[in-house]
């Protein structure tokens, strides 16, 4: 009695394996990529970014280099002290895609509140250009889009047959190495790279809240930042010359009015 | 309008206009491939449209089509690429796909931050990845990279081969004597290394000529090329003890100048070899003739003591001065030249514990030697190098050479039953000028001529004069000192010729030929205060003449993986001895076969054999002895001896530099075989030398590993380094036995490195040497040495560095059991923001008591003291402007 309950799970056990694991991709990579931003409140932002692909998914995670760093600095050129603490949340900006199903889901942040966005992907318009670069030992092409407000330069792969790249970039004919904006505001460069045959499943992220489309997702945005203005609160705001504003920066380039 | 376009599709013009390419990607069992990659381009390789596939492996590609015919490429992850031309209409296009045959390894590639890159025959190492701060010289920072090795004279080798030179920037700084930048060039110039296998000598013969040549080039760090820079170091210490060094070097615009100058009395030797041998250093237009001039008759040797470097108990005091500068005169002339000056005096104490086994009794000598060797050297070379076109090149060289070297032994020696003194002289010189004349041209379809001309002219008088009673049986008349003078003149003319080229399937081919003739006189003989010594086996008279002509022809083809090489050289050769009236006349074919198979990117295995035959030169022409040392003779072979060996080698080498892993491993089998030989007794004052045919066999396993990536968890960096060699040797005179042995030997390092953030580094590491011999299957005893090392690293901030390393050494034979301990401490200073570095150094810190070495050679025993020093370096100076 007891054998036959154990089989029975075992068997369900394997079935579950073998289901989930077909539907999810398993991972056939791992690249580390340098973002950049030029930030108005930060000009020299810098973010550790993690691409984990596979033949038809994605998965783009980024964080602050700084998010972890914890205690005080003093610079000695300006004088200025600046602390560090650990940030609290495990939130971090991810964004995942599926070329197949031709989906996109990601954590946008209005502040420090995250949003679960889920659209329709949108494949950038690429153009091919001349152009050729090597890039770690890879025999990289050029090819140039405009995404959301933004030209962007990326220098892709065909040695690595996937759609991915950083971020929201994908759609070229083979990885996406580097990329940078045409106004240098963002730019996302390449650290390393792992090839892992037969990685872990790449799945989608679980939905723990309700998602939002993108254009409620901007409405949302852009009706915070102008209660805020109204109200003149100093939360999440900072100072330049007397003036408050707030850091609306977002590689989305949304707008904010 | 249909009749007109069935018109066009028959003559296969196409109108350009929106087409669709659609299909199926599949693999080989049918099963549809999803996530593939479609790319269609055109000739030049731009891309023109892509797609991808979906769950049914199925694609669609459209594009506007200018021009007739494109390229369709497949791509999937795991699989074979496919790629076909087609027409540019719309159509369906079919892909079923192989799976890649080997695994697609798990593999980590980083961006710019890759310690190693490789890129076909250029391995490029970034030098910051490698060093920890501790380094002084490049030489410091050679040894810490994996593939490289360094022996304890400074000779470089990578993956196993020696380097033919070091060149800095591309440039040729001091021609082959890559030490002097090796050891006197500060390390913290350096930003990457490069080790180029395969260069051949000149960028004119680069894909022509065959060469297995690797070269090394430094590159410095930017702030270092553009202006001049230099170091500067001065020490002082206690006991008198002094340390300075300093170089300066320009690589601006067509001046690139370098400047050298060294001194100390700390025992360190700036450069280790003293003797400049003008067969070493032909530098050449192209692959310069081979040469085989003979070495000096007498050499002084320094002590040598395994397991502790010479620089624990060397008293020397020397200087060295050495500039070299190439000038870009025009266009299409350059001027290269170099000097260098080296003195030094070099002191050793030793006393001697001699045991010589006699029918079951022992017999024990006991002696105190000292050792005073007074070495000189003056090198100076000019080059001048012409290209009258881009094509060709001119090459005139001219080369002068001086080294004088003095040595002076005192050996006082007792037995239970008498003592004696013995006291020995030894001065040689050696004068030399060489001059060099050499053209290349580089015709169309990769084909090229190269024609040499040189002429080179060496003087050496030697002389050795030995005062001890112990003589007396071998030279009843002799009263006093005896003295062996040897006078030593060579003349050599050559030719060379060869044309080379490389055909479109880079198969390559070279045919040689040379000549050359070569006019050598030996005079020795042995004097004492009663006069000149009448027996005739002392004495030597030569004057021979030696004509020599060769045709060699040479090819390399590969073939996919493998690689062929297949050469063969046909010798003649002429001699002619008038005192002894010996004639002769050879000729002998040399050949030489070798394949190469490349497993994949990083396992090569290699199979060679070579066949070499020879002629004598005077040496070993000569009929009597000729006094060496106090204590032994050489003879010659007194006939025209023709040794003849063939060799055969397998090895296999694996480098994986990813993980920074290489293997190499080596079996090489040698026979060589003379036709007659002549035999001296051994009695027990004098130790026989003489050349015997001896077949041998020789197993090396070389296995070096950096484990880093394995324990980077724990922050620990480690090396591992094991050796293991068999040497079994046998000799046989006219097909008699004489001996059968055997040398077995293991030795293994390991060192592990801590790399934590914080202040506090620890190194401790662990070396074991043993080896033994025996013969006749007795063992003549083992040799087992111990090192465990031990080290502290403090850091307590970026201007403050403190390493303090103790060294045990414990040594071991058959006879006698040695211990020293040794500590080292070195504390550095270095203020922000200035270019001064203060240094405080210690080494030898607890001296070691009295200790005695022991030394197995042949049937004697031998124990050594000596005495070690303490010493403090000062201050160091870096600057730039």
């Amino acid at each position: 009695m007891n054998f036959k309950r154990f089989v029975r799970l075992d068997f369900f056990i394997c079935f579950i394996l073998l289901t989930t694991h077909s539907n999810a991709q398993s991972q056939l990579g791992v690249v580390n990529y340098l973002q950049l931003e030029k930030q108005p409140s930060d000009p020299n932002y810098k973010g550790h970014g993690v691409l984990r692909f596979s033949k038809t998914n994605s998965v783009y995670t980024e964080k602050s280099v700084l998010a972890d760093k914890e205690g005080s600095e003093t610079s000695a050129e300006t004088n200025e002290t600046r602390v560090y603490s650990k940030s609290s949340t495990s939130n971090v900006d991810y964004t995942y895609t599926n070329f197949a199903a031709q989906q996109i889901l990601s954590n946008e942040r209005i502040l420090s509140k995250y949003f679960f966005v889920k659209d329709t992907l949108s494949k950038p318009n690429w153009k091919m250009v001349p152009g050729k670069r090597k890039i770690g030992t890879y025999e990289c092409l050029k090819a140039v889009t405009t995404f959301r407000s933004r030209t962007y330069t990326a220098w892709f792969t065909p040695a690595i047959p996937v759609s991915a790249g950083p971020w929201k970039l994908w759609g070229l004919p083979g990885l996406i190495l580097e990329a940078t904006s045409s106004d240098e505001v963002v730019r996302f460069l390449f650290q390393s790279i792992q090839l892992t045959p037969n990685g872990p499943p790449l799945q989608a992220p679980k939905e723990h809240k309700k998602p939002v489309t993108l254009a409620q997702f901007v409405t949302f945005r852009k009706e915070k930042f102008n209660r805020l203005k109204k109200a003149g609160t100093a939360t999440g705001s900072f100072s330049t010359n007397g003036v408050t504003t707030w850091n609306t920066f977002s590689v989305e380039n949304f707008p904010n009015e | 309008m249909c009749f007109l376009a069935f018109l066009s599709e028959v003559s296969g013009q196409h109108v350009p206009g929106k087409v669709t390419i659609q299909g199926k990607v599949v693999a080989t069992s049918s099963q549809p491939l999803a996530g593939g990659m479609l790319i269609l381009s055109k000739a030049d390789s731009s891309i023109v449209s892509y797609a991808s596939t979906d769950e049914k492996g199925e694609y669609i590609l459209e594009l506007e089509a200018d021009t007739s015919h494109y390229l369709l490429t497949a791509n999937n992850l795991g699989y074979i690429s496919q790629s076909r031309w087609v027409t540019a209409q719309s159509q369906t296009q079919q892909f079923q796909l192989e799976t890649e045959p080997t695994q697609l390894r798990q593999v980590t590639v980083k961006g710019d931050l890759l310690p190693i890159r490789v890129n076909e025959d250029t391995t490029s190492f970034s030098v910051q990845k490698f060093a920890d701060g501790t380094e002084r010289v490049v030489e410091d920072i050679l040894k810490k990279l994996p593939g490289v090795r360094v022996d304890d004279n400074g000779g470089i080798s990578f993956k196993g081969k020696p380097i033919d030179k070091i060149l800095l920037e591309g440039d040729e700084f001091f021609a082959k004597n890559y030490k002097m930048l090796s050891k006197n060039l500060s390390a913290n110039m350096l930003d990457k290394v490069e080790a180029i296998e395969n260069t051949a000598s000149t960028p004119l013969l680069k894909g022509i000529e065959r060469s297995d040549k690797t070269v090394l080039n430094l590159k410095l760090r930017e702030d270092r090329r553009k202006t001049l820079f230099g170091t500067v170091d001065l020490a002082a210490g206690v006991t008198r003890r002094y340390e300075g060094r300093a170089n300066l070097f320009s690589l601006v615009d067509r001046l690139k100048l370098g400047i050298i100058g060294s001194a100390n009395n700390t025992g360190r030797n700036p450069v280790p070899e003293l003797r400049y041998d003008l067969s070493n250093d032909l530098s050449d237009a192209s692959d310069g003739p081979d040469q085989h001039a003979s070495p000096p008759l007498l050499r002084a040797q320094p002590i040598a003591v395994p397991g502790i470097p010479a620089e624990r108990f060397n008293q020397n005091r020397v200087w060295l001065g050495a500039a070299n500068m190439n000038l870009t005169l025009t266009s299409k002339l350059k001027l290269k030249a170099f000097t260098y000056q080296l003195g030094d005096r070099q002191t050793q104490r030793i006393s001697n514990q001699y045991e010589y086994l006699l029918e079951g009794n022992s017999l024990i000598v006991r002696d105190t030697q000292r050792l005073e060797i007074r070495p000189s050297l003056r090198v100076s070379q000019v080059t001048l190098e012409y290209n009258p076109s881009e094509t060709s090149l001119l090459k005139w060289q001219g080369n002068l050479q001086q080294q004088q070297d003095a040595s002076f032994y005192q050996i006082a020696s007792h037995t239970p039953d008498f003592s004696e003194r013995l006291q020995q002289q030894m001065s040689t010189r050696q004068r030399g000028i060489q001059q060099q004349l050499g053209f290349i041209h580089r015709f169309p379809r990769n084909r090229a001529l190269t024609l040499d001309a040189y002429y080179q002219h060496q003087n050496r008088p030697q002389q050795l004069t030995v005062a001890s009673g112990r003589f007396a049986s071998l030279f009843p008349a002799a009263k006093g000192d005896v003295t062996q003078q040897i006078i030593n003149e060579v003349q050599t003319y050559g030719v060379q010729s060869r044309w080379m080229g490389a055909l479109p399937g880079k198969q390559r081919y070279a045919l040689l030929a040379t000549g050359s003739y070569v006019s050598e006189g030996l005079a020795s003989k042995l004097r004492s205060e009663a006069g000149s010594l009448a027996d005739s086996s002392y004495r030597n008279n030569l004057s021979y003449e030696k004509w020599q002509g060769s045709l060699e022809a040479n090819t390399a083809i590969p073939l996919g993986r493998i690689d062929l090489y297949a050469g063969a050289s046909l010798n003649w050769v002429q001699i002619q001895e008038k005192s002894l009236c010996l004639r002769g006349k050879f000729v002998f074919l040399n050949p030489t076969l070798g394949v190469t198979y490349r497993i994949n990117q990083d396992n090569k295995l290699r199979a060679y054999y070579r066949r070499n035959q020879t002629q004598p030169n005077a040496v070993d022409l000569s009929k009597g002895y000729v006094l060496t040392t106090y204590r032994s003779f050489q003879r010659g072979y007194a006939g025209l001896n023709r040794p003849q060996s063939d060799g055969f080698t397998l090895s296999y080498s694996n480098s994986d530099w990813l993980r920074q892993f290489s293997l190499h491993t080596e079996i090489t089998y040698l026979s060589e075989k003379s036709p007659y030989v002549s035999q001296v007794g051994v009695n027990d004052q004098f130790t026989f030398m003489g050349q015997l045919p001896s077949p041998f066999r020789n197993d090396g396993y070389e296995l070096a590993s950096d484990l880093s990536k394995y324990l980077s968890a724990l922050e620990v960096n480690s090396t591992l380094q094991l050796n293991a060699g068999w040497n079994s040797y046998q000799s046989a005179l006219n097909s008699a036995l004489i001996s059968k042995g055997a040398i077995r030997s293991l030795s293994g390092k390991l060192t592990l490195r801590t790399a934590f953030d914080g202040m506090v580094n620890f190194e401790a590491g662990y070396e074991d040497h043993w080896s033994d011999i025996r013969e006749s299957g007795l063992s003549l005893g083992y040799n087992r040495l111990r090192k465990p090392i031990a080290g502290i690293k403090v850091t307590p901030s970026k201007s403050w560095y403190l390493i303090t390393t103790s060294e045990w050494t414990d040594l071991k034979n058959t006879t006698s059991h040695n211990q020293f301990y040794f500590l080292d401490a070195l504390i550095r200073f270095t203020p922000a923001g200035k270019r001064v570095m203060y240094e405080l150094s210690a080494k030898n810190l607890l001296g070691s008591p009295t200790a005695t070495y022991s030394q197995l050679s042949n049937f004697l025993i031998s124990q050594s003291t000596y005495q070690l020093v303490p010493r403090y370096i000062l201050a160091r100076v870096d600057f730039s402007f």
